[in-house]
């Protein structure tokens, strides 16, 4: 996953990612290949009160395939208490702050024990309200107005109310990443310091704020912004105890005791380690038939970097449940009916080759990056690396996502025949050997990739020198265009709509090698650019969608990415843990799990058969 | 004394010298402005941010002065703070250093039970089957390096025999001893293992040396028993190079360790340290270090002191050197 | 790892058995031997040699790719790897990628530590306290502590200190094992000088004036060589292992892998293909014992006899 380096203590408050996590590939990953997990949620508005139809229009087929363990089906007597231990594969958050965690999925899935969302995502891909009772945006979608449940209390006591949630959002939207994505949210002076700016964001009651949109910050020009919403589910939606963020300020370790109103509260926290929850007695929501929530009294959520070493700890009973993106392991669990396996297989990352399109030399000519596509055998490389499983990618659009398209123009089988007159086309007008370099992260996986790509690449007469790269180097350096970043393997682009991914293709996020770019492949298309306006803006839902379509036939002419293959990711069991992907939210529609991010799962319902 | 003096001397100049070194080598290549907050903190942080991290920790003066902000408050008890994990160092280190302190003291602990009872026995019996079949073993295991062991153990126990779990859990022996022993047994044996050879061949030459030495034979003639000759004049003698090694072993152990940590997700010193290098958290890496290096010269300087518990020779032997 | 140095003791027992134990060690050095000249000699003609294949080239099965496709046979004596490749092959380009590293260090380890304990052991004094602090220090951090902090700042210190900038990994890996083994080296070489310095020809020498320098090139030195080289060869045995142990945790040379990635790379797959790690662990053990074998009879041969390396 990616990780963004940037920590915090204190008010160091850097650059979460709304929950559009960046995940680095590192951290001990071993999976497929590498990895930059980014995911902003975002769908149509359509909440609760004010049915607004755009939202219709959300992906077509949906359903992400939960084959959950068979018992669940006949809804046996769900039996609360009992502890679980859930590993996950890194660890890349910090202070627990929602501003200032740098989150993946992992993260989320335990931010989510003790912190709620004030909106999430159902399993009908529309957005609905969660610790808010309603989200409702004007006529034109320039102003969101956000009514917060009443008799909420934090962990600590404290209420739940708009003004905690106005101190989250203005909090979290001082982190870098937060900030370049909500661009369009007009900002005005604080009151304290005229010099600084901060969301305009008006408290109309007690319970009640509206969120105001302006282009590019200016709260003069209104912009329509129908998917806004959506951001609310990730990161920004995680509202933590004012109180407690005021005391991170003086004292940063108690950032490691987060204090939220969710269903668990936080025990203990050893980094990279351990982190113990155990059940809030006094949590908000009850199930269909009144029982408190959560069912089960403790979780403890370790880190397992290694996903073998997970596999092999769940196989020996040492964890209860896992997520895992290592399609080697999940392959394992296929025809395995000891253990449960729920499937995520849309709306998901794609595992792709990132390339610095500002780096002087081959790398800034289309014909080279598509001729260096055209060498890989995708169905091989997903045979050695991925057990088989996954599906060879044609553009960095997921199956499910705005956008995707069977075909979409790009050549995705081998080529070596083409891929060489590209190259000799190439050498006409750069006579010289072509010579790149492409990183990694130190996984097991990544290294398996980088051997075969430089096998591939030599087939072409390519030549390719291949370099580790500290997985805490790894997304910086691809932020900041470093020298030697060149070619990444990464894994990016999980989400519902194109809006999501607008900051990390515009232009405007774009900066030459040195300065920080949101835009890791320095584009700099128009086309690209004026199809993600009208991805954000354009009222028309039909619109939108040939906008996304368009982007998505421009990045496969221009081989600005190179895809592999798409990620799967799967929550796999032990058969007596049930209640995955069943947590229903408090307006009665499931919750989906791996919304946001692949592998994610909510908590709130999970139980245990006892005895 | 005066040796003692002089060892407690050369261990402070090491102690300091070897700090201050680790403290300047990481900070290496942080000279941007607002370094080296900012390089610890890393890509995204605002300048502002990083200088008032530098000024809170004191980062930003010369090496002297932060060495002294540090090193004071390492002796008051203060390891410093993991800014990039937000807790203090002493917090980070408390879950983790029981399991290196386990590891470490069961290897060292079955590596002398195995070896000292196995190297006397081979120089008694010198050149016999037993003592031939001891030094082809240990020549074995001298070549088994924990990585090369480890895979092997895990494939016979843990996946075709099913006795141990995979991961090895923390648990304390004061929580559940049974459970315990069941998680430690297997990182240990890898551990011990090549640890006893080591021993065992050390013990075994000392041993054959003593054994041919005046003082023995004199024993033997006044009439002491052959075990007593063996078991305490003989192996008191030889004790030297065993202790030396011991007390380099102890160091090597977080070390060591960390591949055994890789292989069964134990989370102790070792990774610790891994991750804290590799992710420039300065203050961890320093106070873990400085850790490392007190225990090894307190551990040679207590070996130091039982040389001369066990041969007053060595006393004078030593001074003059 | 320290080393002292003792005179081996005087064989006593009967003639019987003093024969007796000559033998196994002798079965042992002439293994190490043969081993590590059949080693060497592959990895070196890699290139040249029909039955060793690039180290790039896939072996397919029905015209595929396979994970761990084939098993170990004769098609490809050590199965193939999960991305196809033949394991033989790529032990055997491992094994020049670390031999060459291992020698590497031991030459800068050997060289610099040996001048260290000349220096030390010569004119005492002054260079023996500052080079016994030196070496004391090196051996105060465990080696793999020492080890992990040179190479993952070693990106750093190249980006401050360009004239090394061009520094590729498999030096970098080979200066820090090379920096790793100066301390022991210095030790046994200083313990050495010592006792050389007050033997007959030495003393001879000086009492007829000559120069210090003359001293230690002439008289010192060459006695210094059955040492050396004994020191050096179960040294290399312990890098090899180190270097492996690198690999493995992820520090090591991209291309070629060697052993230990190797190992890294499929250990969790042993109950699937255990030729793919099982192969490598068996070419690190045999070549570390080896040298270990080799630097037991040297050091016999010598009589040199080193304590905990």
């Amino acid at each position: 996953m990616v990780r963004l380096r940037q920590r915090s203590s204190k008010r160091i408050i850097m650059a979460a990612v709304l929950s559009l996590g960046l995940i680095a590939a590192s951290c001990g990953k071993k999976d497929d290949g590498n990895t930059t997990n980014v995911t902003t949620g975002g769908t149509e508005a359509t909440l609760v009160p004010s049915g607004d139809t755009t939202g219709a229009t959300v992906a077509a087929e949906t359903t992400v395939a939960a084959d959950t363990s068979p018992s669940t089906t006949p809804a046996p007597a769900v039996t609360p208490g009992g502890e679980i231990t859930v590993s996950g594969e890194a660890e890349v958050t910090n202070p627990w702050t929602p501003a200032a965690m740098q989150c993946d999925s992992y993260c989320q899935e335990r931010a989510r024990s003790f912190f709620d969302p004030i909106a999430a995502i159902g399993d009908d891909n529309k957005v609905h309200p969660y610790l808010a009772e309603s989200i409702t945006p004007n006529a034109d979608s320039t102003e969101w107005t956000i009514k917060v449940r009443s008799g909420i209390s934090f962990t600590d006591d404290t209420p739940v109310n708009a003004d905690a949630v106005i101190t989250n959002i203005q909090r979290s939207g001082l982190g870098l990443l937060l900030a370049a994505q909500l661009v369009d949210l007009a900002k005005v002076p604080t009151a304290a310091d005229p010099a600084k700016n901060e969301f305009k964001i008006e408290k109309v009651d007690d319970m009640t704020l509206t969120i105001f949109t302006g282009k590019d910050g200016d709260p003069a020009q209104p912009l329509p912004w129908p998917g806004f919403d959506f951001y609310l589910t990730g990161q920004l939606g995680l509202i933590a105890s004012p109180a407690w963020l005021t005391a991170v300020d003086t004292d940063p370790t108690k950032a490691t005791a987060p204090i939220g109103s969710g269903p668990f509260i936080v025990q203990s926290y050893a980094p990279r380690d351990s982190l113990v929850v155990a059940k809030n007695p006094n949590y908000w929501q009850k199930d269909a038939n009144g029982v408190q929530l959560p069912y089960l009294d403790k979780i403890t959520f370790k880190v397992i970097e290694d996903s073998t070493t997970a596999e092999g700890a769940l196989r020996s009973g040492d964890i209860d449940v896992f997520a895992d993106s290592n399609a080697a392991v999940i392959a394992d669990f296929v025809d395995d009916t000891d253990f449960s396996m729920a499937k995520q297989e849309q709306f998901g990352e794609t595992n792709y080759l990132l390339i610095d399109g500002a780096k002087p030399g081959p790398y800034q000519d289309a014909r080279v990056r598509c001729a260096l596509s055209m060498a890989v055998d995708r169905q091989e490389l997903i045979d050695l690396t991925g057990g088989g499983l996954l599906k060879p990618a044609n553009s960095v659009f997921s199956p499910g996502q705005e956008g995707y398209l069977e075909d979409n123009g790009f050549k995705i089988d081998q080529d070596i025949v083409g891929a060489k007159a590209l190259i000799a086309d190439y050498q006409r007008d750069n006579p010289g050997p072509v010579a790149i370099t492409y990183g990694h992260t130190a996984d097991r996986t990544g290294d398996q990739v980088a051997d075969l790509l430089k096998g591939y690449w030599s087939q072409i007469g390519v030549d390719t020198t291949v370099e580790t790269i500290p997985q805490d180097q790894f997304i910086t350096n691809a932020l900041f265009g470093a020298p030697n970043f060149f070619i990444y393997g990464w894994r990016q682009h999980a989400g519902f709509k194109v809006d999501e991914q607008n900051f990390w293709w515009n232009s405007k996020s774009y900066a030459p090698d040195g300065g920080l770019s949101l835009n890791f492949d320095r584009i700099q298309d128009p086309i690209v650019d004026s199809s993600l306006a009208t991805a954000r803006s354009d009222p028309d839902p039909a619109a939108r969608q040939a906008a996304a379509e368009a982007i998505n036939k421009e990045m496969a002419k221009q081989c600005y990415q190179i895809p592999l293959s798409y990620a799967l990711w799967a929550v796999l069991s032990t058969p007596k843990l049930h209640g995955i992907g069943e947590t229903t939210m408090p307006d009665g529609t499931q919750a989906r799990d791996g919304a946001g991010f692949g592998g994610q799962f909510w908590v709130n319902a999970l139980w245990l058969d006892q005895g | 004394m005066r040796y003692l003096l002089q060892r407690l001397l050369q261990f402070a100049i090491v102690f300091f010298l070897v700090t201050f070194g680790v403290m300047v080598f990481m900070r290496i290549g942080m000279n941007k402005p607002g370094d080296p907050a900012l390089t610890m903190l890393g890509g995204t942080v605002r300048l502002d941010q990083a200088e008032a991290v530098n000024a809170r920790y004191h980062l930003n003066g010369n090496v002297f002065g932060q060495y002294w902000f540090w090193l004071e408050k390492m002796f008051r008890g203060d390891f410093g703070v993991s800014v990039q994990q937000n807790t203090t160092v002493a917090k980070y280190l408390s879950g983790r250093v029981l399991v290196t302190i386990f590891l470490g003291f069961y290897a060292v602990l079955w590596a002398l039970i195995i070896a000292i009872p196995t190297a006397v026995y081979q120089a008694y019996k010198r050149d016999s089957r037993f003592d031939r079949g001891g030094n082809f073993l240990s020549f074995l295991f001298v070549s088994l390096p924990a990585l090369v062991l480890a895979p092997f153990i895990i494939f016979l126990f843990v996946v075709k025999l099913g006795w141990f779990p995979r991961t090895g859990e923390k648990v304390m022996p004061w929580d559940d001893l049974g459970a315990h022993f069941r998680n430690f047994f297997l990182p240990v044996v890898v551990l011990t293992l090549p640890l006893a050879a080591i021993f065992a061949r050390l013990l075994r030459g000392d041993m054959i040396q003593t054994l041919q030495s005046d003082f023995i034979t004199l024993a033997s003639a006044k009439g002491v028993p052959p075990g007593r000759v063996l078991w305490t004049h003989a192996l008191r003698n030889s004790l030297f190079s065993l202790l030396t090694s011991v007390g380099v072993q102890l160091g090597g152990i977080v070390g060591g360790a960390l591949v055994v940590e890789q292989y069964f997700n134990m989370k102790g010193m070792g990774s610790l340290l891994l991750t804290s290098i590799l992710s420039k958290d300065l203050f961890v890496v320093q106070s873990v270090t400085a850790i490392v290096v007190a225990v090894v010269c307190v551990a040679n300087l207590v070996i130091d002191l039982l040389y001369a518990v066990i041969d007053p020779r060595i006393r004078h032997a030593r001074a003059l050197t | 790892m320290t080393a002292t140095l003792t005179p081996t003791p005087t064989p006593t027992g009967t003639v019987v058995y003093a024969k007796a134990r000559r033998k196994v060690p002798q079965l042992g050095w002439m293994f190490g031997a043969a081993w590590l000249t059949v080693l060497g000699i592959c990895a070196f003609a890699a290139n040249y040699l029909p039955f060793i294949r690039s180290y790039d080239a896939k072996i397919q099965v029905n015209g595929r790719a396979k994970k761990y496709g084939l098993g170990p046979g004769w098609t490809a004596w050590f199965g193939t790897d999960n991305s196809s490749h033949d394991v033989f092959a790529r032990c055997i380009y491992g094994a020049r990628q670390t031999l060459i590293i291992g020698i590497g260090a031991t030459i800068i380890g050997l060289t610099v530590g040996g001048l260290l304990g000349v220096l030390a052991g010569y004119y005492r004094g002054w260079a023996d306290r500052v080079v016994s602090i030196v070496v004391d220090c090196l051996l105060a951090l465990p080696p793999l502590l020492l080890a992990l902090l040179l190479i993952q700042r070693s990106d750093q210190i190249k980006e401050s200190i360009t004239a090394i900038a061009w520094l590729t990994r498999s030096e970098e890996i080979m200066i820090t094992l090379g920096i790793l083994s100066i301390a022991p080296f210095a030790r046994i070489v200083r313990a050495q000088t010592l006792a050389l310095r007050e033997r007959d020809f030495v003393l001879a020498a000086r009492s007829v004036g000559a120069k210090p320098r003359r001293v230690i090139w002439r008289e010192i030195m060459p006695n210094l060589v059955p040492a050396m080289v004994t020191v050096a060869v179960t040294g290399l045995g312990i890098l090899i292992a180190a270097e492996g142990t690198l690999a493995f945790l992820g520090l090591g040379v991209e291309r070629p892998q060697t052993w230990g990635k190797m190992i890294d790379a499929s250990r969790d797959d042993l109950g699937k293909a255990w030729w793919a790690a099982i192969f490598p662990c068996l070419f690190l053990f045999l070549t570390v014992l080896s040298f270990n074998f080799i630097g037991d009879r040297l050091a016999r041969k010598f009589d040199i006899r080193e304590a905990a390396v």
